[in-house]
């Protein structure tokens, strides 16, 4: 980057105090082989030394501890060399690394070409001192000003700079047309400003033994002690310097306890809303479930909102999120032993896995697909569907071979054998703690909760598949607007905020009539699905709309008995549990956790996710 | 240009004595939004011909799609004032950020939602951006990295912040480096619990968030910062407010790596989600800036005695009142910093002359709601756009004044607005990042009759 040009727009970042400048003159000698113009734009020429010119501010990271991934390839280019013998790029890199810097000898900037011929230098000095790599590096300055600075020119700057011996080739391009195509291949934009000065972005760049392009530095990056631990880092990633520190990724994957039969405490799979699924119907059903691009903006799959690793549901949102962030106004249901459920949806408004799968798919608010052959369409276009779907269900890509893949994949979320079920349909008493069956005891009992967590003689899914009013979805729609709330704006700290500050930008909150909606009997407002007990510890947070965020807060509500309304269910009334009754029954709760679920994610982090390519 | 230029305009501009005192013996200042530039690119000095402006389509509103706004905001040019190009891009992709190349040729754009990036050639014809590139396999390629933010120019490369993943859509999230051709290079996740990477864990928190980033290199330091995921940034802000869940999802840490390496060294809690990150520029200015979203503060990391810190130094507005501290600009000088916050649509002036105490000096109401500013290399010039994220902004507000662009001179004393542009009834959008460009940029530089970028000396 030059003078004239300098004047407009400024280089990267550094600045002239005049005295500093005649320093940089003095230390270099670079101004005395500029043109007489020199002098002239001396004046705008910068002060502040580039950072390559002093001792490194910092400590040069140790080589081999990181990595320098590939750039690209270093393109070939045909080069004069400074005795006028045609060369090519590739031939000088052959069997090297090597630095590479594009310059022009008559340059005056002391932060650009000169930094480079400067650094170059020292690292032509480092070379001679340091046999290991001197055998491996090889210095390459490309001059870029085609008519100045022929090969003698060139073999005249090389000899006021290039130590005795050093391996370092000064070389042109032989013609224009190869000149352009070399400088376009490494995005070499410049523009001439005149006479022989050349506005450029300095770039030096890192070419490796293969050819292929490891660093680039500018003029605030280029300094001789981090390019030798480049060099360093790629002879050792050769195996020329000793081997490259082994960069110790820690998976952390736990492991999980070692799990007891999945299914005890489960009903038979012959039980299962649908036919039990093949390995390879699952197989395919997991693909979709996993795939981004199954909603119309290619952003959202299955798993966005039934994260395995957050028990197939979320539990950093009360209520989902959809395409382009559309409010849905319920809380994602587990999938965790949604095989054997009937009853789907909150509102119990579909029967099926197989055509559940198409309201999420096609709900404006949700994934949003325009069509059914929308979705059709694009995984048939989409790498081998098709063949997997002849596999899985000798089927073509249809509404129903989609449904029944999805819902395949959802039938193997298998995930009883809990502590609970190992204490109570396995007969091993030592499974639980005291605590978790004086909680069962209070289900059972005095708090009442197995009314509608059904349970049965050989297996629980703890949910009678029925609706039921709790008052919470009462409470929600008909509690007065405004007014002030507290939210946590960083751990432990909490402001309180009038509504006032955020209602502008805040949409009305859709209201939520529960199963109403579906049937229109104004008996059935504010009623919602039980939903299954198991896994209910990595489920959070609670209730239809998640606004329940432990099990203890839960457990409270119903203590409480619900919130009172007209269509309040008679099961629910105050329990009169004391505290630590309370606590008995969240230990009961907790000891639902199946050991399966650690494998259901492992198996579900194998899967691929697809996304847009 | 000389070094003494931003002294002079600052004295000319009648600001306190003593902060013109103070900028004389730094030696190294450099430009301004230019002031919020990688330090490895080019600046433009002089007069700006271009505004970029990178917009969100709104369902229902002209084309709906996200689109390049070029705005000519050269005073000299008979097209003052007005949009002299717009580039729709299909789609909407949460316009977000955008960042130019080192060599300053190419904007890249990035879709929050869609994590797509839209490279746009600036150079060709710096009034007739056209697109050239759109990355629409950043979150395969990076290995799951959702939500391209930041595009931030490194030599030859651009290195491009996410805000979120593709497993869950939470907050922890990486950064991914490309080629200025927009190949993928690397990915580089953010040190979090369980995962720290060798970075030293200072205080309470290690998230794995991430927001923005900004390089010091003569310290060989990279700052980061930490927003929240997609589940987030992409929802209704009421609904989000009401979510107890939701707003524990919010990132709570700033991380200095080392730059050249790319490995993250050091993780600092900086409470209440910081988000945009400047650094000085002065030779001996050894520290960044973030502000706190949701606590509503300043944070200063420095680096004092070999170490890196992080401390808050200033209240921003009254945080019970939800201000939303959203971008800052800081001055070539490393003297002030401009400080808007959302909700109320103020722009705040600090001055930062003692990096340890920032003091509010100067006040204005912008519009109903302010997001960006970005201010001219010699700070007399600055540019205010209204959009914060399309389900956080308001619904409603007076006529001009919820989406907008608006122009304004700083005089060392106060903003006087030149003109606006109002968004909504353009059709347009949802006005987000700015980025100048000019045509002395590309031009041959002897070129006297080129308009954009004459030396102020």
């Amino acid at each position: 980057m030059v003078s004239t040009v300098r004047a407009r727009i400024r280089a990267p970042g550094l600045f002239s105090p005049p005295r500093a400048l005649r320093l940089a003159a003095a230390l270099l000698g670079v101004l005395l082989c500029a043109p007489g113009a020199a002098h002239e734009r001396a004046k705008d020429a910068p002060a502040v030394l580039a950072p390559g010119y002093g001792a490194l501010a910092y400590e040069a990271p140790a080589p081999g501890s990181y990595r320098l991934p590939p750039l690209g390839p270093a393109a070939d280019g045909a080069v004069l060399d400074s005795r006028g013998a045609a060369r090519s790029l590739h031939g000088l890199f052959e069997g090297h690394v090597t630095l590479l810097a594009f310059i022009y000898t008559s340059c005056n900037d002391v932060n650009g070409c000169p930094l480079a011929t400067y650094v170059m230098g020292q690292m032509a000095k480092r070379l001679q001192r340091d046999p290991a790599i001197g055998e491996a590096l090889r210095l390459v300055s490309y001059s870029f000003d085609i008519e100045h600075d022929t090969p003698a020119v060139l073999e005249k700057y090389a000899q006021t700079f290039r130590p005795e011996g050093a391996r370092w080739d000064f070389v042109t391009a032989p013609d224009k047309a190869s000149l352009d195509r070399t400088l376009s291949a490494y995005q070499q934009s410049f523009m001439k400003s005149g006479g022989h000065t050349f506005a450029h972005i300095l770039r030096v760049f890192l070419v490796d033994h293969e050819q292929r392009i490891r660093n680039i530095y500018s003029t605030a990056f280029l300094h001789a002690d981090t390019v030798a631990a480049d060099v360093r880092t790629l002879l050792m990633e050769q195996g020329r310097l000793g081997a490259a520190a082994t960069t110790d990724v820690a998976t952390a994957q736990r492991s999980g306890r070692a799990a007891s039969d999945p299914h005890l405490g489960l009903p038979p799979d012959d039980a299962m809303n649908g036919p039990v699924p093949t390995p390879a119907q699952a197989a395919l059903g997991a693909r979709l479930f996993f795939d981004r691009r199954l909603s119309h903006n290619r952003t959202l799959s299955c798993a966005m909102c039934h994260v395995p690793g957050q028990g197939f549901t979320v539990n950093e949102l009360a209520t989902a999120v959809g395409v382009e962030g559309r409010t849905v106004k319920r809380n994602a249901p587990t999938l965790l032993n949604v095989a054997w459920l009937d009853s789907l949806f909150h509102d119990a408004r579909e029967r099926s896995l197989a055509h559940q799968v198409w309201s999420p798919l096609l709900a404006h608010n949700e994934m949003a697909n325009p069509s059914v052959g929308y979705v059709i369409d694009n995984l048939e276009r989409w790498s081998d569907y098709r063949a997997a779907f002849r596999e899985a269900f000798a089927a073509d890509i249809d509404m129903e071979s989609i449904g029944a893949a999805l819902a395949a994949y959802q039938r193997t979320l298998v995930a009883g054998g809990s502590p609970f079920d190992r204490w109570h349909y396995g007969g091993d008493a030592s499974a639980v703690g005291e605590a978790a069956k004086r909680g069962f005891a209070l289900f059972r009992g005095k708090a009442g909760c197995i009314a509608c967590h059904t349970m049965g003689e050989q297996a629980a899914l703890f949910t009678d598949q029925a609706l039921h009013n709790t008052g919470i979805g009462y409470a929600a729609s008909m509690a007065p607007g405004g007014g002030r709330r507290n939210a946590e704006v960083a751990p432990g700290t909490h402001v309180e905020y009038d509504l006032a500050y955020v209602a502008p930008s805040a949409e009305r909150k859709p209201n939520d009539l529960g199963r109403y909606e579906v049937t229109q009997d104004p008996d059935d407002r504010w009623k919602y699905r039980t939903p299954t007990l198991r896994n209910v510890a990595l489920t959070r947070p609670y209730m239809h709309d998640g606004s329940l965020s432990t099990l203890a807060d839960v457990v409270a509500f119903y203590n409480r008995g619900g919130e009172p309304n007209e269509l309040l269910d008679p099961l629910i009334r105050p329990l009169g549990l004391s505290a630590a009754e309370q606590a008995d029954l969240v230990a009961f709760l907790e000891s639902l956790t199946s050991p399966a679920v650690t494998s259901l994610v492992r198996a579900a982090r194998q899967v691929e996710i697809s996304n847009p390519d | 240009m000389r070094s003494t230029h931003p002294v002079r305009s600052r004295r000319a501009s009648g600001l306190a004595a003593a902060c013109a005192l103070a900028i004389t013996f730094i030696a190294q200042p450099v430009p301004a939004d230019e002031t919020c530039m990688s330090p490895y690119m080019a600046k433009i000095v002089g007069q700006e011909d271009y505004v970029y402006v990178w917009t969100l389509g709104i369902p229902g509103l002209g084309d709906e799609q996200d689109k390049l706004v070029t705005i000519d905001v050269n005073p000299a040019s008979a097209h003052y004032g007005t949009i002299v190009h717009t580039l729709s891009v299909g789609g909407r992709n949460e316009a977000h950020h955008s960042g130019l190349t080192d060599d300053r040729r190419y904007l890249w754009a990035g879709g929050l939602d869609t994590s797509k990036i839209f490279i746009f050639d600036i150079a060709t014809d710096p009034a007739k951006p056209r697109l050239h590139k759109t990355i629409t396999d950043f979150v395969d390629k990076s290995g799951g990295v959702v939500g391209p933010h930041t595009t931030y120019a490194l030599p030859g490369r651009m290195l491009v912040t996410g805000l979120s993943n593709h497993e869950n859509h939470g907050g922890v999230t990486g950064m991914a480096e490309y080629t200025n051709e927009g190949e993928y290079v690397a990915t580089y996740w953010m040190p979090k619990e369980g995962a720290l990477q060798g970075a030293e864990k200072s205080g309470q928190f290690a998230d794995g968030f991430g927001y923005d980033v900004r390089a010091l290199p003569r310290l060989n330091a990279m700052v980061t910062s930490s927003f929240t995921g997609w589940n987030n940034y992409m929802m209704d802000l009421g609904k989000m407010m009401a979510d107890p869940e939701a707003m524990k999802q919010f990132g709570n840490t700033a991380v200095v790596w080392d730059l050249h390496t790319r490995q993250p060294k050091k993780v600092f809690d900086v409470p209440g989600a910081p988000l945009e990150v400047r650094c000085a520029w002065g030779a001996q200015s050894d520290y960044c800036f973030t502000t706190t979203a949701l606590t509503s503060k300043i944070w200063l990391i420095y680096h004092e005695n070999g170490a890196w810190a992080a401390k808050e130094v200033a209240d921003i507005g009254d945080a019970s009142k939800i201000p939303l501290p959203v971008d800052i600009s800081i001055s070539a000088d490393d003297q002030l910093l401009w400080v808007n916050t959302w909700n109320d649509g103020m722009t705040r002036l600090f001055d930062v002359s003692d990096p340890h105490a920032p003091k509010e000096i100067y006040t204005k109401k912008i519009g109903d709601q302010v997001n960006m500013v970005s201010q001219s290399w010699d700070g007399k010039r600055a540019y205010y756009t209204s959009s914060l994220l399309g389900n956080w902004d308001k619904k409603q507000g007076a006529p001009g004044d919820v989406q907008y662009f608006k122009a304004y001179t700083w005089n060392g004393e106060q903003l006087e607005q030149k003109f606006a542009i109002d968004f909504l009834a353009q059709k347009l959008g949802r006005p987000h990042q700015m980025r100048f460009g000019a045509h002395a940029l590309y031009a041959n530089a002897e070129d006297d009759d080129a308009p954009a970028l004459a030396t102020t000396d």
